[in-house]
């Protein structure tokens, strides 16, 4: 009896987890005891050429894996983030010893793997395509799984040309086979989050519109603080927070191009004020990436020219809806003022070094973490 | 099988085997009293007369007089007091310790905690909590006698600390007119006071640390003199500076490293409500986030159905479940035991070792826990014939561990393993980069723990950070800012789990002749991590 006492009490416990998700799609926002907090990580592509260089054995400065964990411990990194490029003969399955060497060498750097990530494209209209990506992205789920990362980054992926007008169709291919991957996590375990990539996901309410066609609680978003091609990206950060499993923040608001400071203070209020506990890694950029730093600005660019339109359709309505679109239009020339200052600051490739650039943006990050946590 | 029948035997099995040698303190006891003179004491406050009578200091009302002390010279921090007491009717008084003058507060008044000797039952309370007024002083309502002998007030700074409104027995226990035994416990931020046996207060409060022990009689307003009288003062002290704690030197001069460490909480601390089903895994990983542990560390026991192993479904939800409440997973642990001569017996719980393996690859704990267990009945002598098949079942688990990027790490757990050496050797033995220590602060079983501790650091892949480095039953408390130091001097880098202990007497142990505590993790679990955090930020600063 007792033993089934214990079976029942079991099944209780999974069933009213399992249950929650037949209550709407509130299921899908993440409750969080506690006061919020963070813990700082490093996102590995702040090291992308040395480690591409070490993976793919080119010549030039190298730094293998192992010692990007070095590099974290030694400059106080809470934890790493993995990305599934700088692994040896990437988009190729690592061997379970690389695997368990490198998550055993976290553990006792005292680094956390706080996630990985992988190359895919769910925005093409190819269906063989996705489904070689889908197969690709559930492989790098075991690897997560073996690695104890305990998220995947996917991409949604660029608007296929001929499609800028079918966001509806596209987001319907792509929320399948997402679905499918997040089915996968699922039976093994691993988170899987989107990240918002200035690509197919511009927007807060896009990402959360794709988060609810996906509605799975094993899929969630990576907020980039970079990547939002909006007139007040914090706006979309805050908005985007509920869904939030994993995070990239950049130095600028606005993209790489950007020389706008992003204000961390802001971020943290946004985190605080939202309960968000977990991981905040942070990415690093050079400051011209080529074509797509540029076409990146230029969208950015466009999008903050273009809102006021979406706005002034709503003058004519009165009362409190009125105030917001003042609000947001105040929003809208703050902004612009910063996509003017952005649009004129893309700037010739300066010379980026990761080893200078990830300890100046660590600093401030963890300055205004501090601020706004205290110790 | 009933399982928790088996739960219960495999329990008691573990403990009853522990050869658990340091169950008490033996710090002698040291009179504050010669019975003649007050040497050692001096009155510092007030016009009340003290004087040795029969044996015991008496002190004696004096009209208009402020609250009278006569104090110890000498300042106490951690200490056991005990001492007999016998006051008039009607006289209110009580035991100052971890008291202080300072001239910048209130103009030099005797003011901090003390031990109440309060025999007035004039005014009548109600057994609910009561209003308090500003001062701290209690608004009297109700129909019950005070007789709050043995609670802790807060004088002349916060007032009642911990009143006696919900604890009838204590408030009984107090004999009117003869002479009542009191006991004091002021370990840490640990404060327990006994009246003739019985439990009066358990007060967690760290607001002063170090202090004189004093004698009041307090303040009255009948001119009919009244006297309370103390004898038999003793004391045990506790003091981290006890010279018998450091027996060994230790260079602590801090080192550059990159040492980093990361809070966490072991389950086993509120193994009771865990096995009790009050409290479930899921709602101990909302426990770490309310109270801002960096992560968790889930001992196998508390999952449903141990020994057998979960389903995945529930691993991955308890897996996502600490992952969005910004939780790490820091390690899991088994019951096991490698010191068993019988080779079917090792090999049943080398199988369970990877069957609990593959659930800490699922769950994303990066470290399982394990135990060497008992030294055998006829194996006493014969460390090194066990050390032997031990290390061999060690080697099959590591293995295991290597191909599914687990973490195997022993504990030190005061059985087979006692010393930093023995650990090692069979660190040695197993020779896995696989295999490591779980330092667990409390169960080296030498004169200074703290010696054991730097040795064992190149080998550690966890931990379990006690509050007492001698053991479940001592008082005396882990010096935090000398563990932190020897952790950072070690370049250690990972987690610190804390587990806090109930009292308990070990099976095969003497009942020990002092009582023991009750087993709050409510109120255990926040103080030790603030005072893991304290030390945290003054090492890493």
């Amino acid at each position: 009896m007792k033993v089934k006492l214990f079976y029942s009490v079991l099944f209780l416990t999974v069933f009213l987890f399992g249950a929650s998700n037949s209550f709407g799609q509130d299921n899908l926002i993440i409750k969080r005891p506690g006061k919020a907090d963070v813990k700082i990580a490093l996102n590995a592509y702040s090291f992308t050429k040395p480690l591409l260089n070490y993976s793919k054995n080119r010549s030039g400065e190298k730094m293998s894996l192992f010692e990007l964990i070095d590099w974290c411990a030694v400059q106080g990194f809470d934890g790493v983030d993995l990305t599934g490029y700088y692994f040896p003969n990437y988009p190729e399955l690592p061997s379970d010893e690389f695997i368990y060497n490198l998550k055993k060498y976290a553990h006792t750097s005292g680094i956390i793997i706080t996630g990985t990530g992988v190359r895919n494209n769910f925005a093409d209209p190819d269906p063989a395509n996705r489904a070689a990506d889908v197969k690709h992205v559930k492989e790098w789920i075991d690897v997560a799984a073996k690695l104890g990362a305990p998220v995947v980054r996917i991409f949604a992926g660029p608007v296929p040309s001929g499609y800028e007008n079918k966001w509806d169709e596209v987001a319907g291919y792509m929320a399948e086979s997402i679905k499918e991957c997040a089915d996968y996590g699922k039976e093994k375990g691993i988170l899987l989050g989107v990240q918002n990539h200035g690509d197919f996901l511009k927007t807060a309410d896009e990402t959360i519109k794709l988060v609810q066609m996906v509605n799975s609680e094993w899929f969630g978003v990576i907020v980039d603080t970079g990547y939002f091609l909006t007139p007040d990206p914090y706006v979309d950060i805050e908005k985007v927070m509920p869904y939030a499993v994993n995070f990239q923040l950049k130095e600028s608001a606005f993209g790489a191009a950007s020389v706008v400071p992003i204000d961390l203070e802001r971020i943290m209020e946004i985190i605080k004020r939202t309960g968000y506990r977990g991981y905040l890694p942070i990415e690093t950029l050079s400051k011209l990436g080529g074509n797509k730093a540029r076409k990146q600005a230029e969208q950015a660019a466009a999008a903050a020219a273009g809102t006021p339109n979406t706005t002034s359709g709503k003058k004519n309505q009165g009362g409190k809806a009125a105030k917001e679109v003042a609000s947001k239009a105040t929003q809208a020339a703050t902004s612009n003022k910063a996509s003017a200052e952005r649009s004129t600051t893309v700037e010739k490739k300066s010379g980026y070094d990761p080893y200078t650039a990830v300890p100046v943006f660590y600093k401030k990050v963890k300055a205004a973490q501090k601020a706004a946590f205290g110790e | 099988m009933n399982i928790r029948k088996s739960l219960f035997l495999a329990i008691v099995t573990a403990l009853g085997c522990v050869n658990f040698s340091y169950s008490q303190d033996n710090i002698p006891w040291k009179n504050l009293f010669d019975g003649k003179t007050l040497n050692g004491w001096e009155q510092i406050q007030g016009s009340a007369k003290y004087e040795v009578k029969d044996g015991a200091i008496v002190g004696t009302t004096v009209l208009n007089s402020p609250n009278s002390f006569l104090v110890t010279k000498k300042h106490y921090g951690d200490f056991i007091l005990e001492l007999d007491f016998k006051v008039d009717e009607g006289l209110n008084s009580g035991i100052q310790f971890r008291s202080n003058v300072d001239k910048n507060y209130k103009d030099g008044i005797v003011h901090g905690y003390q031990v109440e000797i309060d025999p007035i039952q004039k005014e009548l309370y109600s057994k609910e909590p009561f209003n308090y007024r500003s001062n701290g002083d209690v608004v009297p309502s109700g129909t019950e006698p005070r007789s709050w002998t043995g609670g802790i007030y807060d004088e002349k700074r916060r007032g009642w600390l911990n009143d006696l409104t919900q604890n009838e027995a204590a408030r009984k226990a107090f004999k009117p007119g003869e002479w009542n035994h009191i006991r004091l416990e002021a370990t840490g931020y640990r404060i327990y006071t006994w009246v003739n046996g019985v439990l009066a207060s358990a007060l967690f409060d760290d607001m002063t640390k170090s202090g004189f022990i004093g004698l009041q009689v307090h303040a009255v307003k009948d001119p009919k003199p009244m006297q309370v009288s103390w004898k038999n003062i003793k004391i045990q002290d506790l003091s981290k500076n006890y010279p018998a704690l450091h027996k060994s030197e230790q260079d602590l001069t801090k080192k550059k490293t990159k040492s980093a460490v990361k809070t966490s909480l072991n389950a086993f601390s509120f193994a009771k409500d865990l096995n009790s089903g009050r409290m479930t895994l899921f709602q101990l990983i909302d426990y770490c986030a309310d109270n801002g542990f960096d992560a968790v560390d889930l001992t196998g026991y508390y999952f449903p159905g141990y020994p057998a192993v979960p389903g995945d479904e529930f691993i991955y939800n308890l897996k996502k479940y600490a992952f969005k409440k910004g939780i790490d997973i820091s390690g899991t642990g088994v019951r096991n035991d490698f010191a068993n001569p019988d080779p079917a017996k090792r090999a049943a719980d080398v199988k369970h070792v990877k069957e609990w393996i593959e659930v800490a690859s699922k769950l994303g704990a990066p470290v399982i826990r394990v135990f060497a267990g008992p030294i055998p009945a006829g194996y006493e002598n014969r460390w090194d014939d066990i050390a032997k098949y031990m290390s061999e079942s060690l080697r099959e688990c590591a293995e295991y561990g290597e191909q599914h990027g687990v973490l195997v790490g022993v504990q030190n757990h005061g059985d087979f393993l006692k010393t930093a050496d023995e650990t090692i050797e069979i660190v040695k033995m197993v020779n896995s980069d696989w295999f490591g220590v779980i330092v667990d602060t409390g169960y080296f079983i030498t004169d200074d723990p703290y010696v054991d501790i730097e040795k064992i650091m190149p080998y550690a892949v966890n931990f379990q950070v006690k509050e007492s480095p001698f053991g479940v039953l001592s008082r005396i408390r882990i010096d935090m800012p000398r563990l932190l130091r020897i952790v950072n001097n070690s370049g250690y880098r990972g987690y610190l789990p804390i587990e806090t202990l109930g009292d308990k007497v070990m099976k095969g142990q003497p009942q020990p002749d002092f009582p023991m505590r009750p087993t709050e993790p409510e109120k255990m679990v926040p103080a030790l991590l603030k005072e893991l955090e304290t030390a945290i930020a003054n090492e890493y600063k």
